[in-house]
């Protein structure tokens, strides 16, 4: 059975003691922690592994032109919006492809998504291009690059193409958009890790002193803000070791 | 339920008044008891404000009603329908399911909420989070506290502001209301209360404590009697002592 949000925002408020109506902390903030953390896991997870695990495929995301420009949209560029946000990896490396079906019969008859594939390159690295045969961007060789969530195309301007399919790994859905009831896109095995770190950021925000919530009590006895020991996972210095 | 007719003998057991008329049940028991009945609300009035007691300390007192909110997501409980006094609430539960299924009808008035005297709370996915007045308004858009208007999906969750008197001449809701967020206008809401316990006026009465309490019922009664004593008695120290620590035992 899969894990789904709920199971692991139950299981952090039942933790945590959170499960009355007064409650300081509902469950739209440890969800809200759990996307936190889960997102920054995972893309460590995604990073490191060649595995469509966590890959998400688009088809018929339309190409768009504008007539006047504004901020990230210059008019009649071809190019269209990322449909949900990816993970900002090197070289846009959280762009898995983009590819278009041109109308050809290649031997073998491979997918239409194989047909052509954008390459990745930059609005400063694209002038380069140009200069080369053999990489000048053309309807057979296109390439994309990102300003923001818009992905320029390059190389289909004399073309009429109405849709691109692309591969994302994208990012956890944000808490206004999240069900509780889905099924958790996230590796299993790195469960137990969320789960520490999650635990300690509640914890933390239930420390903090009564001082600092706003009952209408007044207390004489100071309480600071606690603060965790930090000790160090490195071997200690030479000087270190002399001077114990 | 305690009935008074045990808490009188027990008193008389004490005092050693069986069968005299040194105590009466209306000079005597009867105001002790009451004294008794109101010391303890007040006892668990502080209790309540530091954290709510188990609801079996007072489960004769624990009633569960239907209200269909105003226009304005208000509640005024009207306790001339209701047939008692409340004491405290418990819980606001928005969103019940109610026996028998019933659909909320159009409202009279918009500012009259409306008592469901045929309708019985069966359950609800929400419990409501009580927030102060300084709190309710600064957390109208905050996703991260209860009762915000911005989260709408499966991590809704409701919150109620305490008694308010909102009237003016052109509104009139008939008393002080509860107010619930996320809106829940014209829709049913399920209110657990504790009732105010009725007083004693006959000693064949019922008091409605559970018998749990009787010991602390019947301390406290027979402390109220130590008054008249005078000082230098004992019965007064004791009676003090074995209330005070049935009280921390208790709260």
């Amino acid at each position: 059975m899969a894990t789904l949000l709920r199971h692991i925002v139950d299981d952090i408020a039942q933790d945590l003691k959170q499960i009355s109506d007064d409650k300081d902390v509902i469950k739209s903030q440890i969800a809200f922690w759990v996307i936190l953390i889960g997102n920054r896991l995972r893309s460590q997870h995604i990073g490191k592994r060649d595995s469509g695990a966590f890959l998400s495929t688009f088809d018929n995301i339309p190409i768009q032109t504008v007539n006047v420009s504004s901020e990230n949209e210059i008019k009649n560029r071809k190019f269209f919006i990322l449909p949900n946000s990816i993970y900002d990896y090197d070289l846009d490396g959280g762009i898995e492809y983009i590819s278009y079906s041109i109308d050809f019969e290649a031997p073998g008859c491979p997918p239409p998504f194989t047909n052509t594939q954008f390459s990745r390159t930059s609005p400063s690295k694209s002038r380069a291009l140009y200069f080369s045969k053999y990489e000048e961007p053309k309807p057979s060789n296109p390439y994309f690059y990102r300003v923001h969530d818009h992905i320029y195309l390059l190389g289909i301007e004399c073309v009429d193409i109405k849709s691109v399919e692309i591969g994302l790994y994208t990012t956890l859905d944000p808490i206004t958009r999240i069900d509780l009831d889905d099924e958790f896109d996230f590796p299993d095995e790195l469960l137990i890790t969320l789960k520490r770190q999650v635990l300690d950021l509640g914890r933390w925000a239930l420390m903090m002193p009564q001082e600092r919530v706003n009952d209408g009590s007044d207390s004489n006895t100071a309480q600071g803000i606690p603060t965790n020991k930090l000790v160090s996972v490195n071997e200690m210095s030479e000087d270190q070791i002399q001077n114990k | 339920m305690i009935s008074a007719q045990s808490v009188v003998d027990r008193m008389k057991s004490v005092l050693d008044a069986e069968g005299s008329d040194r105590y009466l049940f209306e000079q005597d028991f009867k105001p002790a008891i009451n004294s008794a009945i109101d010391w303890l609300v007040a006892v668990f009035n502080a209790a309540f404000s530091d954290k709510k007691l188990s609801e079996e300390d007072l489960r004769e007192l624990v009633k569960t009603t239907i209200w269909q909110a105003n226009s304005f997501s208000r509640i005024q409980f009207n306790e001339t329908a209701l047939g008692y006094k409340i004491w405290s609430i418990l819980a606001v539960s928005p969103e019940p399911t109610v026996f028998p299924l019933a659909t909320p009808p159009q409202l009279v008035s918009p500012e009259k909420s409306v008592f469901r005297n045929d309708l019985s709370f069966i359950d609800s996915y929400f419990s409501a989070k009580r927030l102060t007045i300084e709190e309710w308004n600064e957390n109208r858009q905050n996703v991260f506290s209860s009762g915000n208007e911005s989260l709408l999906n499966g991590l809704k969750t409701y919150s109620y502001l305490g008694h308010g008197n909102y009237s003016s001449s052109s509104y009139n809701a008939g008393g002080e209301e509860i107010q619930i967020r996320p809106s829940v206008a014209g829709n049913f809401v399920g209110v657990t209360v504790l009732k105010n316990p009725s007083k004693i006026s006959l000693v064949t009465d019922n008091i409605e404590f559970p018998e749990t309490i009787m010991d602390l019922l019947f301390q406290k009664s027979l402390n109220f009697i130590a008054y008249k004593q005078g000082d230098q008695t004992n019965l007064y120290s004791v009676t003090a002592q074995d209330v005070s620590t049935l009280v921390k035992l208790m709260v």
